[in-house]
C-alpha cells in the first residue's frame, strides 16, 4: 500500500465545473449556473487509492469526469504526471487516455449489449492500435485480461446479458485495464452489487493495485466500504471539500463539523455499537447547486454555525500534517 | 406474549415465459407486539414478495401460487391474511396494517395534492368527514417532521425531496393507526443523513405508538442498528432467524457468516482482504430440493446436495437451516 512518499500522480488544483443551464422565459437572459465543482484541490499518489464521498449531487462524478476530462474543466488544473491535461487539444487528450480509465457503477449500460464481451473487452486496445481485430495477439491479451479478473476466457463469445451483475462488473474492470492504465476512476463501482459480490469486486481491484501499482479514485456513498478500501478521503459537499486526510485521521478523528456529521449517521453492522452511539442526525436537505449558501455552505445546517459562517467563505487550509478543513471553528 | 403475526410455511411461485420461478419458499416466522423484525438478503431472495403477499398484493392470476398461512390477531379476532377476500384485505392494508416502499413518488399519486392523498384514506377507514380529516392531515404530517404543514397539504409530490416525500408516506402508514408496519427497502434510496432522519423517525414512531415493524432491506449495517429480531433469506428461503445481537455475534449458517465478513469493519486493516463468497446466487427455476446455499458454500458435503435441510433451534430462540449449523454455533463457545 502507499505511504506519503509515493510519488504523486495526479494533482487537481482549484478545479472548476460548472454547467450552464437554459434561461428559462424571454426576458430571462441571464444563464443559470450550477456550480458542480466550485474549487476544489487534491493529489493522487501513485499506487494509492483516493476515496471521494459525500451525498448525491455533492459533484463526485463531475470531479471524476473533470480529471479523466471527459468534461473540460472550467477553470483550475489537473496535471496528471505534471502534463497539463486541461490545455491538452482532442487529439492529445486522446493519447493519454490510455493512461486513465473508468469504471461506472451500472456496467449494463455502458456495455454494448451487441457485442460478445471478448469484443467489447479488446475495443480499446483496436481502438488505439495496439493490436489488430482478429490477431493472436488481441485474443491473448483478451484471454489474459479475462484471467486477471476471474472469468473464464471460454465466455469470451458471450453477450453481456448473459452475465450476472457482479461478472459484468469484471468485464468492466477487464475493459478499463486492456491499456494498462495507471489511474482508474471507479464511479460508485460497487453500489449496485449485492455484498457478496461487492466483497468480490473490491478484492479484485485490491489484488491488480498491488500487482500493477494502479491509482484509483474510488466515489462510492458507502462510508464503510471507503474507509476500508482509501488510504486518504476527501469528503464533498456542494461542489467544495469540506475536508481531506489519511482515512484514519478523517474516521476516527474528523475535524469538519459536516465530516462528524456524516460519519455519525453512517450505521456499521454492529447492533451494540449501532444501539449506543450518539447520532448527529442533521436538520434539513442539502441545498440545490444551482443556488449554494452564501459564506460557508454547509452553514444551513451547520449545528455549530454562527455568524461568520454564512458571510464569508472558509479558507481550505492545511491544519496539521496532510489534514485539511474548510471551516470558520476549527 | 401471543404473536401479533403468525406466518406459516409461505409460499410463492409465479408463472413465466421463462418457466415456474419459486420466489418464496415455506417462510416461517412471528411477529410480537411492539418488535421490530428485519427481513435481510441480496437482491431477488424474496423479501418484497413475502410482504406483498402479507398485504394482499400479489396478482391473483392463473400461473400464481400462494400457499400458506400469515395469522393476524388483532387481539379481537384471527384471520388469515391469505385468504382474506379482495375487499376485506383492502380494509387491512392501510388500516391495521401500514407500508412504506422504497419508492415514494411511484407509490404516490403525481395529480393528487399530499393532503388529499392522506385524507382519503382516513375518511374512508375511519369514516370521518372533510373538516376532521383534513386536521388530521396536518396533525399527522407535524408528527413526521414536515415543517409548515399547514400549507404542505396543498402541495404536489414531485415538489418535495425524497427524503420528504418518504415522510408523506409514513404519514399515510401511520394515518389509521396501524399495529403492524411493513417498510420495505424505506431509505435505500436516500443519502445518508436522510436516511438516519427517517431511520430515527421510524424508530420514535413505533416506541410512540407500540408498532410491530417489518423492516426489508438488503443493507446489514441499518440492520444493526434498528432490528430485535432478524431473518435472513436466501433464494426464496429463511435460512437464519436469531435475536439482533446473538444473530451478529454467532452468525451460524454458512451465508449469514459469508455476508457479515463480506462487509468491511470500521477497524479493519485495508490490507486485508474481505471475505467474499465465490459465484452468484441460484436461479430459482426449481424448487428447491437441496440446500439452496450449496454451489457457494465452502462447508458443503454430500448431504447438501441430495436434501433440504429444515431450520433447527439452536437455542436462545436462534435458528438456521444447515446440516452442520449445530456445529458452527458451538464453534463460539
Ligand atoms: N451535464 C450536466 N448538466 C447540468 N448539470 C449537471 C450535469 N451533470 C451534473 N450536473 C449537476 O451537477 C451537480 C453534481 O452532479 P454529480 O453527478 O457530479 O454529483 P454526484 O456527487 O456524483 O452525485 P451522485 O452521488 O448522485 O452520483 C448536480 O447538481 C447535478 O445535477
Ligand atoms: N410478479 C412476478 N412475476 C414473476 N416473478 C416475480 C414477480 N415478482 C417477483 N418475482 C421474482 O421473485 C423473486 C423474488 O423477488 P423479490 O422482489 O421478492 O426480491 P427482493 O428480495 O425484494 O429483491 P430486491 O432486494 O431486489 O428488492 C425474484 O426472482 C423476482 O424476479
Ligand atoms: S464554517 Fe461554520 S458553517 Fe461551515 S461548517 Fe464550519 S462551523 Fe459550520
Ligand atoms: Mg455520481
Ligand atoms: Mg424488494
Amino acid at each position: 500500500m502507499s505511504n506519503e512518499n509515493n510519488k504523486t500522480l495526479i494533482e487537481v488544483q482549484d478545479l472548476k465545473v460548472h454547467f450552464y443551464l437554459k434561461a428559462s422565459g424571454f426576458f430571462n437572459r441571464k444563464r443559470q449556473a450550477v456550480k458542480a465543482v466550485d474549487g476544489v484541490t487534491f493529489d493522487v499518489r501513485e499506487n494509492e487509492t483516493f476515496g471521494l464521498v459525500g451525498e448525491s449531487g455533492c459533484g463526485k462524478s463531475t470531479t471524476g469526469r473533470g480529471i479523466l476530462q471527459l468534461i473540460r474543466p472550467t477553470a483550475g488544473s489537473v496535471r496528471f504526471e505534471n502534463i497539463e491535461l486541461t490545455k491538452l487539444g482532442k487529439e492529445a487528450i486522446r493519447c493519454m487516455r490510455p493512461k486513465m480509465q473508468m469504471i461506472f457503477q451500472d456496467s449494463y449500460d455502458s456495455l454494448n449489449p451487441r457485442h460478445p464481451i471478448g469484443r467489447i473487452i479488446s475495443d480499446p486496445l483496436v481502438i488505439h492500435g495496439i493490436a489488430r481485430r482478429g490477431s493472436a495477439e488481441l485474443k491473448e491479451r483478451v484471454s489474459e485480461l479475462m484471467n486477471m479478473v476471474c472469468l473464464n476466457p471460454g465466455y469470451v463469445n458471450r453477450f453481456p446479458h448473459e452475465f450476472s451483475g457482479g461478472q459484468r462488473q469484471r468485464i468492466g474492470v477487464a475493459r478499463a485495464l486492456a491499456l494498462n492504465p495507471k489511474f482508474i476512476v471507479c464511479d460508485e463501482s460497487i453500489s449496485a452489487l449485492d455484498v457478496s459480490i461487492q466483497a468480490q469486486i473490491v478484492n479484485l481491484l485490491q489484488e491488480l493495485q498491488e500487482q500493477f501499482g494502479l491509482s484509483y479514485l474510488f466515489i462510492a456513498h458507502d462510508l464503510n466500504m471507503v474507509r476500508f478500501i482509501s488510504n486518504r478521503v476527501a469528503v464533498m459537499y456542494i461542489g467544495k471539500i469540506m475536508e481531506m486526510a489519511d482515512r484514519q485521521t478523517l474516521f476516527k478523528s474528523p475535524l469538519h463539523p459536516y465530516t462528524k456529521s456524516l460519519i455519525s449517521a453512517a450505521p456499521t453492522p454492529n447492533p451494540k455499537f449501532e444501539r449506543n452511539r450518539q447520532r448527529i442526525i442533521l436538520s434539513g436537505e442539502v441545498p440545490s447547486a444551482t443556488n449554494p449558501p452564501k459564506g460557508c455552505v454547509f452553514n444551513t445546517r451547520c449545528p455549530i454555525a454562527f455568524e461568520r459562517c454564512s458571510q464569508e467563505i472558509p479558507e481550505y487550509r492545511e491544519v496539521a500534517p496532510q489534514h485539511f478543513v474548510a471551516c470558520h471553528a476549527v | 406474549m401471543e404473536p401479533l403475526l403468525t406466518v406459516k410455511d409461505l409460499s410463492v411461485s409465479f408463472n413465466t415465459t421463462d418457466g415456474t420461478v419459486y420466489a418464496v419458499n415455506n417462510i416461517s416466522f412471528d411477529l410480537y407486539p411492539g418488535e421490530t423484525l428485519a427481513l435481510v438478503g441480496e437482491s431477488g431472495c424474496g423479501k418484497s414478495v413475502t410482504t406483498m403477499s402479507l398485504l394482499g398484493l400479489i396478482p391473483k392470476i392463473s400461473g400464481n401460487n400462494m400457499s400458506g398461512t400469515a395469522v393476524f390477531n388483532d387481539g379481537v379476532s384471527k384471520k388469515d391474511l391469505l385468504k382474506m377476500s379482495e375487499e376485506g384485505i383492502r380494509k387491512v392494508r392501510g388500516g391495521q396494517i401500514g407500508f412504506v416502499f422504497q419508492d415514494p413518488l411511484n407509490s404516490l399519486n403525481p395529480v393528487m395534492t399530499i393532503g388529499q392523498q392522506i385524507a382519503e384514506p382516513l375518511m374512508e377507514h375511519l369514516k370521518i368527514d372533510k373538516n376532521e380529516a383534513e386536521r388530521r392531515t396536518i396533525e399527522l404530517l407535524e408528527r413526521v417532521h414536515i415543517p409548515d404543514a399547514a400549507d404542505r397539504i396543498r402541495i404536489y409530490p414531485h415538489e418535495l425531496s425524497g427524503g420528504m416525500r418518504q415522510r408523506v408516506m409514513i404519514a399515510i402508514a401511520i394515518s389509521c393507526s396501524p399495529k403492524i408496519l411493513i417498510a420495505d427497502e424505506p431509505t435505500t434510496a436516500l443519502d445518508v443523513t436522510i436516511q438516519a432522519q427517517i431511520v430515527d423517525l421510524i424508530e420514535n414512531l413505533s416506541k410512540e405508538l407500540n408498532l410491530s415493524v417489518i423492516w426489508i432491506t438488503h443493507d446489514l449495517s441499518v440492520v444493526a442498528g434498528l432490528a430485535d429480531r432478524v431473518l435472513v433469506m436466501y433464494a426464496g428461503t429463511g435460512i437464519e432467524i436469531a435475536q439482533v445481537d446473538e444473530l451478529y455475534d454467532y452468525p451460524s449458517h454458512p451465508y449469514t457468516r459469508g455476508l457479515l465478513g463480506a462487509l468491511p469493519n470500521p477497524d479493519m486493516e485495508s490490507s486485508k482482504r474481505l471475505i467474499s463468497i465465490p459465484g452468484s446466487p441460484p436461479d430459482i427455476y426449481t424448487a428447491p430440493y437441496s440446500c439452496v446455499f450449496a454451489s457457494r458454500c465452502k462447508f458443503a458435503f454430500d448431504l447438501c446436495h441430495k436434501e433440504l435441510p429444515k431450520l433447527v433451534e439452536l437455542g436462545n430462540n436462534h435458528q438456521a437451516a444447515c446440516f452442520i449449523a449445530e456445529q458452527l454455533r458451538s464453534e463460539y463457545v
